[in-house]
C-alpha cells in the first residue's frame, strides 16, 4: 500500500492536503476546472468461489488558472471489499506549479506522473522548476526526489533521484525539436547509476507530410543503450497515415531490482521492428492494420522472435458507435489468436444500450489448445450531462472458472468547466 | 472513515460545481474589449481587419462592405484567431500560443485532435512521442490521464489488457517482452505465480 490512512502522519497529510484543495479551489480564479470521478461496483464469486464485492472509486481532479500561472492535480483512489473486509487507498498524484514569472519560471511540488522529465515511466515525490527563455523556445528544467513504485507493499526500498533536462524548439512553422536528459539515481543496495538521453523530433512542410522522431537512454557507467528507438510517420493522403518504427532495447537494474521483468524473458538485447497503417474510408469508419516482430537474446548465444499482427476498425455515426480488434501473437511460449468487438447504441439521447464480446483462442507450449471466453451487456443512462450510470452483467468461460457470471455498476461524474 | 474520503470528495465537486460556469463554444473565450485595447488600438488596426465592417472616422458610424450580408466576419474565425495565436512571427510574441487559451472545452479540444491521434492504435503507439515530447501532450492533457492506464489497477473494468489476457500473456510477454516493462515489475509476476494472488 502507497500510503496507509492508518499511519497517523499520513493521515493528517491527507486531511492537510484536501483542506487545502477544498479551500484554495473557493477562491475565484479564473480558470479551468476538471474533475472526474469513476466509482465501479461489481458482485461475483471469486477464485476461492467465494463472494466478492469489490468497489473502486478512482477521483482526478486539475485546475488551470487563467493566465497560466498556476496548476493544480491529483488523482486518487479508494478500494473497498466489504465481503472480504479489504481496503487500499493509492495517491497517483498530488503536484502544484506556480510561476511567479508566466511563461518563463514555474515551480513544481508533489507527487507527479512523470514521463518527460525524468527519464522513465515512473511516479515521483519530487521538488522541480523549469525555466523557458527566448519566447520558450529554450527550456531548462531540474527535479529532485524520490520515484515510488506503486505495485511493491514495502516502501523502504526507494530511489531517490536528481534530473535535468534541456530542450530547444525552433520558431519554425514546422519545429525542430531537440531535447537532452540526465539523470543521477542512488539506488539502495546497488550502485549509483547515471543516465543520459537525447530526444528529436522534426515533420517537414513537404508531400506526404513527414515527421520523424528519435529517442535514445544510456547508462553513462555501463555505457549500455537502455533504449533508442526512432521512426517517422508519413500522411500520403488526408485518408491514410503511416507509422514506422524501430527499436532497441535492454533494461538495466531499476530501483533496487538488479533483475527487471524483461530479465524473466530476455539475457540481452531487443530489436524490434513494427509498421501500422490507418485508412478513413469515411468520416464514420476507419480501419488499422499493425505489424510489430522482435528479436531478442533468449540464452547466452540463443536467439528468438515474436510476431504480433492486429486489424482494428471502428465505427461511428449518429446513434450507434462500433469497434472490432482481431489480434494474433506468436512466440516460442505459442500463439494466440482474438477477435474482441465492442458495440453502443443511443437508445435515446440518455439512455444507450452496450454490448462485448471478447474470444481468445490459444495454445501455449505449457498447455492444450483453449479457448477463453468473456461477453458482457449493459444499460448506461445519463441522468445530466455530466452524470451517468452504467449496470449490467458478464458472463465469462476460461480456464479457471468454466461459467462465470458477475454483475457490474459503474457512476461516473464529470465536470469539465470555467471557474 | 473511507466513506469520509468519499464525503470529502463529494463536498468538493459540489463546491466547485457552484462556482462554475458552462462554457463550450470557442468564440465564449474571446475577450473584444481586451483586443481592442492591446491589439487594435497597439497596432493601429480598424474593425475591418476582423470585419466585414469599418467605422467612418468622421461620422463614427458602422460602414458595412460587401461581404456583412453574408458574415460579421471577413474570415474564419479559425483563421482569424491563428494568424496570432498560432504565428512564429516576432510582432505575435505576446500572443498566447496555448490551444487551451481557447479551447476550454472537452468538445473543443476533440475538434483540434492532432492527426497522429486519429490512428486506432494511438493508444499502443503514443509512448514514443510522449517521451520525446511530453510538454507537448500537456497542451491537452494532464498526468491525471496517463493515470488512468499507467497506475489504476481494477479487475471490474479492464484499460489496457481484457479480462482473457492472464490466459495467454504468456504467448505476449514472449513475443514483445519490452512492453511489460512499462508497467510492471517483477514482483506483479511473483504475487501470482508464487500463489500470493
Amino acid at each position: 500500500m502507497i500510503f496507509n490512512l492508518r499511519r497517523p502522519r499520513q493521515l493528517s497529510v491527507c486531511v492537510a492536503l484536501f483542506a487545502t484543495f477544498v479551500g484554495g479551489s473557493s477562491i475565484s480564479f479564473a480558470g479551468l476546472l476538471r474533475v472526474e470521478s469513476e466509482s465501479l461496483f461489481s458482485g461475483r464469486n471469486g477464485a476461492d468461489f467465494k463472494a466478492e464485492a469489490p468497489m473502486y472509486e478512482f477521483l482526478s481532479s486539475s485546475y488551470v488558472s487563467n493566465p497560466h500561472d498556476f496548476e493544480f492535480n491529483t488523482n486518487f483512489s479508494v478500494f473497498e471489499d466489504p465481503a472480504k473486509s479489504k481496503h487500499q487507498f493509492d495517491l497517483y498524484i498530488f503536484d502544484l506549479a506556480y510561476s511567479p514569472v508566466q511563461d518563463v519560471l514555474t515551480f513544481r511540488a508533489g507527487r507527479s506522473f512523470n514521463v518527460h522529465t525524468s527519464t522513465r515511466t515512473t511516479t515521483t515525490d519530487s521538488l522541480g522548476a523549469d525555466l523557458a527563455l527566448f519566447d520558450k523556445r529554450i527550456k531548462f528544467g531540474t527535479m529532485a526526489g524520490v520515484e515510488r513504485k506503486l505495485l511493491n507493499a514495502s516502501l523502504d526500498s526507494t530511489t531517490q533521484f536528481v534530473s535535468n533536462n534541456i530542450q530547444y524548439r525552433s520558431s519554425s512553422k514546422t519545429p525542430l525539436f531537440l531535447k537532452a536528459k540526465y539523470q543521477f539515481r542512488n539506488v539502495p543496495n546497488l550502485s549509483n547509476q547515471h543516465l543520459v538521453g537525447g530526444s528529436l523530433q522534426k515533420p517537414f512542410d513537404v508531400a506526404w507530410s513527414p515527421e520523424f522522431l528519435l529517442n535514445s537512454e544510456v547508462n553513462a557507467q555501463t555505457h549500455v543503450l537502455n533504449i533508442g528507438e526512432g521512426g517517422f510517420d508519413l500522411y500520403p493522403t488526408t485518408r491514410l497515415s503511416i507509422r514506422v518504427r524501430g527499436m532497441t532495447y535492454e533494461s538495466g537494474p531499476q530501483d533496487d531490482v538488479p533483475d527487471p521483468l524483461y530479465s524473466i524473458f530476455s539475457m540481452g538485447r531487443l530489436y524490434e521492428g513494427s509498421l501500422q497503417l490507418d485508412y478513413q474510408f469515411h468520416s464514420a469508419f476507419s480501419s488499422s492494420v499493425a505489424f510489430a516482430y522482435d528479436d531478442y537474446l533468449l540464452q547466452a548465444n540463443v536467439r528468438t522472435q515474436g510476431y504480433r499482427a492486429e486489424l482494428g476498425s471502428r465505427f461511428n455515426k449518429n446513434f450507434f458507435a462500433a469497434s472490432n480488434t482481431v489480434h494474433y501473437f506468436y512466440s516460442y511460449g505459442g500463439k494466440a489468436f482474438g477477435d474482441r468487438i465492442r458495440l453502443i447504441e443511443n437508445l435515446t439521447d440518455k439512455l444507450e444500450f452496450t454490448q462485448g464480446l471478447d474470444v481468445s483462442d490459444y495454445d501455449k507450449v505449457t498447455s492444450s489448445h483453449r479457448v477463453a471466453l468473456n461477453s458482457d451487456a449493459g444499460l448506461g443512462y445519463s441522468f445530466t450531462d455530466r452524470l451517468k450510470l452504467n449496470v449490467g452483467g458478464e458472463l465469462n468461460s476460461n480456464n479457471s472458472l468454466r461459467t462465470d457470471v458477475r454483475g457490474v455498476a459503474k457512476l461516473t461524474y464529470l465536470l469539465w468547466k470555467e471557474i | 472513515m473511507k466513506s469520509f474520503w468519499a464525503l470529502v470528495a463529494c463536498i468538493a465537486v459540489g463546491v466547485l460545481s457552484a462556482y462554475a460556469e458552462e462554457r463550450v463554444d470557442v468564440t465564449a473565450r474571446f475577450d473584444h474589449d481586451f483586443h481592442l485595447d492591446k491589439v487594435i488600438a497597439v497596432r493601429g488596426l480598424q474593425c475591418d481587419y476582423c470585419h466585414n465592417f469599418k467605422v467612418d472616422p468622421k461620422t463614427k458610424t458602422a460602414v458595412f462592405l460587401p461581404g456583412m450580408s453574408t458574415s460579421a466576419l471577413n474570415r474564419p474565425v479559425k483563421a482569424i484567431c491563428h494568424e496570432c495565436h498560432q504565428s512564429a512571427e516576432a510582432k505575435n510574441k505576446a500572443a498566447p500560443k496555448e490551444c487551451y487559451t481557447c479551447h476550454r472545452s472537452q468538445e473543443s479540444l476533440r475538434d483540434i485532435k492532432p492527426r497522429n491521434h486519429q490512428n486506432i492504435g494511438w493508444a499502443q503507439g503514443h509512448s514514443t512521442n510522449a517521451r520525446i515530447d511530453g510538454d507537448s501532450c500537456m497542451n491537452c492533457h494532464t498526468t491525471s490521464q496517463c493515470v488512468k492506464c499507467h497506475q489504476r489497477r481494477n479487475d471490474v473494468e479492464f484499460k489496457n489488457h481484457s479480462r482473457n489476457f492472464r490466459f495467454y500473456h504468456s504467448v505476449v510477454a514472449r513475443a514483445q517482452p519490452q512492453k511489460c516493462d512499462t508497467c510492471h515489475s517483477k514482483s506483479f509476476c511473483i504475487d501470482c505465480h508464487s500463489g500470493k494472488k
